[in-house]
């Protein structure tokens, strides 16, 4: 008796479960997944989106190997991530933390450092452009006072990395957000039994803080991968992957074969590495994320 | 809570179902009230240029009352729309074709050949344009595109500047070795730092470099668009490069950092530089910012005296279904219409550039006469060139202009090398 | 030192610190309105000019009325507020499925939706494109709302995140009072997060309201645009741009999201009382 109510207990719960994401369902099977598939088929052919695609087989892919330039863009887009995605997490949790910890003007504040998020693309362009400009570019200028003679930036074969890292930092308002969401959570009890433990500040945020935002920094760890991992915009807007495809980000180049030398065969095969990838990347973080995301709710 | 949760959900099926409501009556306009013809014509012009579109497809609707002209303005993304337009079956059918693309597009089919209604009965007179300008869209004797509009290439100079060195404006006989002279006499430093360059040289662009490679005997593709080997690498094109070369290490020209860093700023504008070698765009700021300057043709060579040309034209597309109604507005536009688009750009339709009085301009007038002086872009030879030998040769120049350091470089060696690379990648290319 | 200097000296520290972020961000903000304001010779001037000299404040005039801003600015509302709505209802109910159903599927089901944001949106355009051609539906605003109703990728994980830090104690409690999945998502679930749905109503509004290429290849008419299509009629001919104009347009346009935040916003604290509320 027990047993068979238990069973429907366990069904009724399956039947809710597929109920609430038959949205997500229906739409994935409707507008994603076939367009999922039929770019994964399109990976097989040599298609100028003129013509018909021709089927070649693995073509696609065995030119990758010989292809110097999908390496470079490879190489770019992992040297981003590898520092752009640390960097972005530290800074946006430093400055949501500090936004926690004044009452007065923070309205104004939070809405300042949202400003770039919501500043539109060709704006940020023209101004990044004269900020980096070695001549009469602000950074240069303020070096200039102090008597140091800054680098080309992004002119500058060597230095458009750092200053596309450095950049990407200035962009941080989304995930500052999403922090403070992340923070409000935090329940006021936890400090305040901590606090009267004796726990100093920093144990404050080893110890209460950071479990807490665990969940929070799952989500900017997973998002900033993704992003990272296809980074677009900083190589079509401002350097055209340049100088000497020192930018040449894995997305920007797949889309320069799709667009600009109509191979969108090729770009898909390349697609469909970088999904790869990016799978791989996120089931480590996912397999990884017991042992260091906290949930609430699995509190046991 | 619940009641609110019951709100939300009924007030937004409702407005799902007036939105519903909304677009079907939009979505029964997609082929026009009753019988009514529509043309889609696909344009990348924003700004004045869209409004001169419209204004022209305008006045054709007024005497063509059965059909409707819809001008769809891309200024950003166009071809990424034009494409995935195409791709998904979508296309608009006639629009607007960049230079470098018109044999690609040719050779996939996708633009129909315009020759059997030229030659119809609702033709066309060729001989009313300007020939080197109308023949950018005649592939192997057909065509395939008319022009919409054109530039040549040609030199600007600062009058100003001239006269405060005390040198003579040059004139259409002058050379490449003249051009260099003056631009090292125009050149001013102050305490080890340029500030005024005695010109603004090319960057890594294989188009603005052609007048000097013609110039030099050089060129980069044979003439039938078959062979880069023997042309890339000919005396010609290394001799010209050297100069080119020469010519950069010699500091008469920002450094491509420089003139990087300065983009959207004119130096030409701003008289940091004193000769400004490009196309017919920039005369109308010079004008309006009441600059005294003055434009010559492009300096000769050894060999040649040759400008080359940048165009856009129209061509329709191959699938459309009017055809016939797209070439009439397609006639329309690349004649009758050219009298509002020659207020603006260079025309070539002849009666409308002559009623506009471009040939007479004092500016435009050179970029008329360089008409003569052109010599076919590589891309229009060989739809696979960009992609394959004109990389290699890109690379080439990159590594000319980038050379900020002046190390020294085996130009020779590197377009030999470029030229086997690109012949072979090219003819790969083209056996797919 | 004794704890009220430590404080002040702390406070100071944060003061400072968040002061010279404001510069840094404020930098753009003030460059856009600088360049709004300046004439055509200005914008085209080799020296970085930070102030124009006579701030021509007639170019937020001549902007709006050279386009049809106004029936442009309606599109992009119309749009936005259904993608919030859509977002808001299909994220929260998938959200909480993925969240508090432990079932067999759910792992496997919640790695396909991730896996959803990770291949290159290039490669997928054009297919997709086809099936709203299919549907008839290009020249509409459909493709660019409808999807919204089924759910997106990014929000029904951030949702999840939240959810999952909801102890479970509360909705037992209110399962025994008799309340069912709905009610539950109603009236404990979505009380306790209106931080996380206010941040993603937030983005959402933000992403809609600029979003370029959704609009850009599904929109053609020009009486159809929305705002970040329509600026781009900046751009003229051989990509000569606007500056003046487009930089006005922007600063406008930019407005809406902006009070949007500002006000948004005061959940992000509302959400903590009614959380600590609840508890306490």
């Amino acid at each position: 008796m027990k047993k068979k109510i238990y069973l429907t207990e366990s069904k009724r719960k399956t039947i809710t479960f597929y109920l609430l994401i038959s949205p997500w369902i229906i739409g994935f099977l409707a507008f994603v997944l076939g367009p999922m598939i039929i770019s994964l088929f399109m990976s097989f052919t040599k298609w100028d989106l003129l013509t018909d695609p021709k089927w070649i087989g693995f073509d696609n892919y065995t030119k990758m190997f010989g292809d110097s330039l999908f390496y470079q863009s490879l190489k770019v887009t992992f040297v981003y991530s590898i520092f752009s995605v640390p960097l972005q997490l530290i800074l946006s949790l430093a400055v949501a933390m500090l936004l926690n910890q004044i009452n007065w003007g923070v309205k104004v504040f939070r809405t300042i450092y949202y400003i770039p998020v919501i500043v539109s693309g060709v704006a940020v362009m023209v101004l990044w452009s004269y900020i980096f400009n070695p001549e009469i570019g602000l950074i240069n200028q303020v070096l200039k006072m102090v008597g140091i003679k800054g680098p080309g930036w992004i002119f500058d074969e060597d230095w458009a990395m750092t200053s596309l890292v450095v950049m990407s930092l200035w962009n941080i308002g989304g995930t500052v957000v999403i922090w403070l969401a992340g923070l409000a959570g935090v329940s006021k009890d936890l400090y305040e039994s901590a606090t009267l433990d004796g726990a100093n500040k920093w144990q404050l945020f080893r110890f209460v803080t950071l479990p807490a935002l665990s969940p929070t920094l799952f989500y900017n760890l997973i998002m900033g991968v993704i992003g990272a991992l296809q980074t677009f915009n900083q190589a079509y807007i401002m350097t055209d992957g340049g100088p000497n495809n020192s930018t040449l980000f894995y997305n920007y180049y797949l889309w320069v074969n799709a667009f600009d030398n109509f191979e969108m065969g090729y770009a898909s095969a390349m697609a469909w590495i970088l999904f790869i990838i990016i799978i791989i990347l996120t089931l480590i973080i996912f397999k990884s994320s017991s042992s260091w995301v906290y949930y609430e709710s699995e509190r046991k | 809570m619940k009641r609110t949760m019951k709100w939300i959900v009924a007030l937004s099926l409702l407005l799902l179902l007036t939105l519903a409501g909304c677009s079907n009556n939009e979505g029964s306009s997609g082929k026009g009230d009753g019988d009514k013809v529509v043309i889609r014509v696909a344009t990348w012009e924003g700004g004045d240029g869209h409004k001169m579109q419209q204004e022209i497809a305008q006045n054709y609707m007024d005497d063509h009352p059965n059909v409707e002209i819809k001008v769809e303005s891309v200024p950003d993304n166009y071809g990424t729309k034009i494409l995935t337009q195409i791709a998904g079956g979508d296309a608009p059918d006639i629009f607007q074709i960049g230079d470098g693309d018109i044999s690609m597009f040719q050779s996939r089919g996708a633009l129909e050949d315009l020759t059997p209604f030229i030659e119809g009965d609702n033709g066309l007179n060729i001989d009313d344009f300007y020939k080197p300008v109308l023949d950018v869209g005649n592939i192997d004797g057909k065509y395939f595109t008319l022009p919409k509009d054109y530039s040549t290439y040609a030199v600007y100079y600062n009058k100003k500047l001239f006269d405060a060195a005390g040198i003579e404006y040059p004139t259409s006989d002058w050379t490449w070795d003249d051009f260099f002279e003056i631009a090292q006499k125009l050149t001013v430093e102050e305490d080890g730092e340029t500030v005024q360059w005695g010109t603004n040289l090319p960057g890594a662009s294989t188009r603005d470099v052609l007048p000097m490679l013609y110039g030099f005997g050089g060129d980069v593709i044979s003439p039938d668009g078959q062979t880069v080997e023997g042309f890339m690498n000919s005396d010609g094109t290394k001799d010209a490069l050297e100069f080119f070369n020469e010519m950069l290490r010699s500091g008469i020209s920002p450094t491509p950092t420089q003139s990087e860093a300065f983009q959207g700023a004119d130096l030409f504008l701003s008289e940091k530089v004193a000769m400004n070698p490009t196309g017919i765009w920039p005369t109308a700021d010079y004008v309006n910012a009441g600059m005294d300057f003055g434009v010559v043709e492009v300096p000769g060579g050894p060999a040649a005296q040759k400008s080359t040309i940048y165009y856009s034209g129209y061509g329709i597309y191959s699938k459309s279904e009017q055809t016939e109604a797209a070439w009439d507005y397609l006639k329309y536009l690349s004649t009758v219409g050219q009298e509002i688009l020659a207020e603006h750009a260079l025309s070539a339709y002849v009666p409308a550039a002559e009623a506009a009085g471009q040939a007479d301009d004092p500016h435009r007038g050179t970029f008329v006469k360089s008409v003569d002086l052109i010599n076919m872009f590589p891309e229009r030879l060989n739809p696979a060139f960009n992609k394959t030998a004109g990389t290699e040769f890109v690379n080439v120049l990159t590594q000319i202009v980038g050379n900020e350091k002046n190390a020294s470089l085996d130009i020779p060696g590197l377009l030999d090398d470029a030229a086997a690379k690109g012949q072979e990648a090219m003819e790969s290319e083209m056996e797919e | 030192m004794n704890y009220k200097t430590t404080k002040i000296l702390w406070k100071t520290f944060v003061w400072i610190v968040l002061i010279i972020g404001t510069i840094i961000t404020l930098v753009p903000l003030f460059w856009m309105l600088s360049t709004a304001l300046k004439s055509n010779a200005e914008v085209m001037q080799f020296d970085m000019v930070w102030w124009p000299e006579d701030p021509k404040w007639s170019n937020f005039v001549e902007a709006f009325t050279t386009l049809p801003f106004g029936e442009w600015t309606m599109n992009t509302i119309f749009i936005t507020v259904f993608t919030i709505i859509g977002t808001l209802l299909s994220c929260t109910v998938v959200a909480y499925g993925f969240a508090r159903f432990n079932v067999r599927g759910n792992k496997t089901l919640f790695i396909i939706l991730l896996s959803t944001m990770m291949l290159p949106s290039t490669v997928t355009m054009i297919p997709q494109f086809v099936i709203f051609r299919e549907l008839d539906w290009i020249n509409t605003f459909y493709p660019l709302i409808v999807p919204s109703f089924f759910g997106n990728a990014t929000f029904i994980f951030l949702l999840r995140q939240f959810f999952m830090t909801i102890p479970t104690e509360l909705e037992d409690a209110a399962k025994m009072d008799g309340l069912g999945t709905m009610g539950i998502l109603g009236r404990i679930i979505l009380p306790m997060t209106l931080p996380a749905l206010t941040t993603v109503a937030i983005f959402q509004f933000n992403g809609a309201w600029n979003d370029f290429m959704g609009p850009l290849i599904y929109l053609s008419d020009p009486d159809d645009f929305t705002l970040a299509l329509g600026i781009n009629f900046f751009k003229g001919e051989n990509n000569q741009v606007q500056w003046n104009y487009l930089m006005s347009a922007s600063v406008i346009s930019m407005l809406p999201s902006l009070l949007i935040f500002f006000f948004g916003q005061k959940y992000f604290i509302q959400g903590i009382n009614l959380s600590s509320g609840i508890k306490g």
